[in-house]
């Protein structure tokens, strides 16, 4: 049987963030908004484990605390705080009303998965898969130039795209394939993309459904939130977005796409569509990227910028970042680029003292 | 004592810097840094530091009460909050615009992470409080008066690109009838 944890808050934000880090546990979350709803909830399901905030309205955390202590039934449920009240007088008197944990918030979500796991069994998996693996994604859609766009998006990527052009075909493909994916428009006749989702969560609960809705259609996004889909794309699609949407929401780990360990150098591979949100991406990489070169025993990061299009501001920083911490290491850098990059170093003061190389070899030959 | 903390302008701003920084950090992955602090005067009005937007302002506000009591506003852009929700929520822009219940939500709770990040530590040092239950509020322009506070001061952080805004309200009484404990 799964294991359940009910989450006690009035701010469904700290609900979607609960439901995040769990995602990949095979958790089943339960959820309330103040503690009379907990009560109920907790009475009626009997979970593994409550997350509890303290500030609510009707009744606070402390008074459910409370009850919940005084009741034979429900009293043994392990109670991880989970909120903003975090002085030490309070956390010292609720220590003592016989809580497991408590969690101050802001909190991440790696900490809280650890704290948790101290207490119930968690399935937790590791990310296995990454951007460059073959990953099987079923694309139901019944506009043959969407799933052309879509099939041209990704193919630098090795993912096998299957299409349906609806719900029954996709359900028979669904099927017959272990799917990474599934991308539903929510644009098919009639209820049959919400139907299809039913069906396939279903069959598979843990596969990642991402609803494609037209951006005004305000009506089938919201629907389709409170169905539970994982994400939404809005038409018109914009390809990169979709990537990076599809790669979080399957939890695959997309750095090999721009961090390659060579045998005696880090080569960080710039695409030629980085973008604000690519570069971000590739921002949240650079720490634990960097150390790993440290712990190779490797001396030099090479930067590859040859497929840039040019530099902007987004760009140069990124770069000065990746430099930054590739000094604060004690590790060398050097930079590849190309006609767009030299054309555009003498346009930024940070820039004109780059010395962009031709090739990965003159870096390492000097 | 009361007064000793209240004159400690340093002191105050790092709690703030704390509060904010950590939020930021932990929720957004983004580092804030402190642009400039203004302090406001008993009486005046005070100019919001948010660049004027289209899109309007929007502010989450939470209290905290016992020796220490106040409020903080913590707020941005309508834009920048769409942007910093759907970053912290790990969804698109489209996704948390489904009216502005969502947005509203994460405001409020990032307020009220920040304000209690920042009440924690006046309780450790022995102004007990307890945060209110956060309110929002949206607009194009506002103005608060603040006239029984002894402290007023506008932080403003920038989070990358975006501007954030904290702006506090303070007083202490250690005669307060109200010890500030849960």
């Amino acid at each position: 049987m799964k294991t359940r944890i009910l989450t006690v808050d009035d701010s469904r934000t700290v609900h979607i963030l609960v439901k995040k880090a769990f995602r990949e546990c095979g958790v089943e979350i339960l959820q309330a908004s103040n503690g009379v709803e907990g009560l109920s909830v907790a009475s009626k399901e009997k979970p593994d484990l409550i997350l509890l905030d303290i500030t609510m309205p009707v009744m606070d955390g402390v008074e459910m605390l409370t009850r919940l202590k005084g009741d034979a039934d429900l009293k043994q449920i392990p109670v991880v705080m989970l909120t903003a009240e975090g002085g030490r007088d309070a956390v010292m008197k609720i220590a003592k009303m016989g809580i497991r944990d408590y969690m101050v918030k802001p909190f991440a979500e790696d900490k809280l998965l650890e704290k948790v796991g101290r207490i119930v069994d968690l399935n937790r998996q590791v990310k296995d898969k990454t951007i460059l693996d073959s990953l099987n994604v079923l694309v139901v859609e019944d506009k043959p130039v969407i799933i052309e766009a879509i099939k041209t998006g990704l193919a630098h990527l090795p993912w096998n795209i299957i299409d349906a052009a609806n719900a029954p075909a996709a359900f028979e493909k669904f099927q017959d394939t272990d799917y990474d994916l599934v991308l539903i428009s929510l644009s098919l006749d009639g209820e049959s993309a919400f139907d299809l989702f039913k069906k396939i969560q279903s069959a598979k609960k843990k596969t990642p459904i991402i609803g494609m809705v037209v951006k005004t259609d305000a009506d089938r996004q919201h629907k389709a939130m409170q169905a539970g889909f994982d994400g939404m794309i809005t038409k018109p699609l914009d390809i990169i977005e979709l990537e990076m949407r599809a790669c979080r929401i399957m939890g695959i780990d997309t750095s090999p796409r721009y961090f390659k360990f060579e045998s005696d150098h880090l080569l960080i591979k710039l695409p030629a569509d980085a973008n604000m949100a690519r570069v971000s991406e590739i921002n949240g990489f650079i720490k634990d990227k960097v150390n790993g070169a440290v712990d190779s025993g490797y001396s030099v990061v090479v930067i590859d910028a040859s497929e840039l299009k040019g530099l902007d501001v987004n760009i140069i920083k990124l770069i000065i970042d990746i430099k930054n911490a590739c000094r604060d290491m004690s590790l060398k850098t050097g930079i590849v680029g190309n006609e767009a990059t030299k054309r555009d170093e003498n346009n930024f003061e940070e820039t004109k003292n780059w010395n962009f190389a031709e090739s990965v070899e003159e870096i390492l030959g000097s | 004592m009361t007064e000793t903390l209240l004159t400690q302008t340093e002191e105050i701003e790092r709690m703030v810097v704390y509060a904010v920084g950590e939020v930021s950090r932990t929720m957004l992955g983004i580092e804030a840094k402190l642009d400039f602090r203004r302090k406001v005067n008993k009486g005046d009005v005070s100019e919001s530091p948010l660049e004027e937007d289209d899109s309007g302002i929007v502010f989450g506000n939470v209290g905290f009460v016992g020796i220490a009591s106040g409020m903080v506003y913590f707020g941005m852009t309508a834009s920048t909050a769409q942007r910093v929700a759907a970053k912290m929520l790990d969804m698109s822009i489209a996704e948390v615009s489904d009216g502005h219940a969502l947005v509203n939500d994460v405001m409020g709770e990032l307020s009220n992470m920040t304000a209690g990040a920042f009440k924690n530590q006046l309780c450790d040092r022995g102004y007990n409080c307890r945060l209110s239950i956060p309110s929002i509020i949206r607009g194009k322009y506002f103005v608060v008066e603040g006239d029984e506070a002894e402290l007023r001061e506008i932080y403003s952080f920038k989070l990358g690109e975006e501007t954030v805004v904290f702006e506090l309200f303070m007083k202490l009484d250690r005669d307060s009838d109200d010890d500030g404990r849960l």
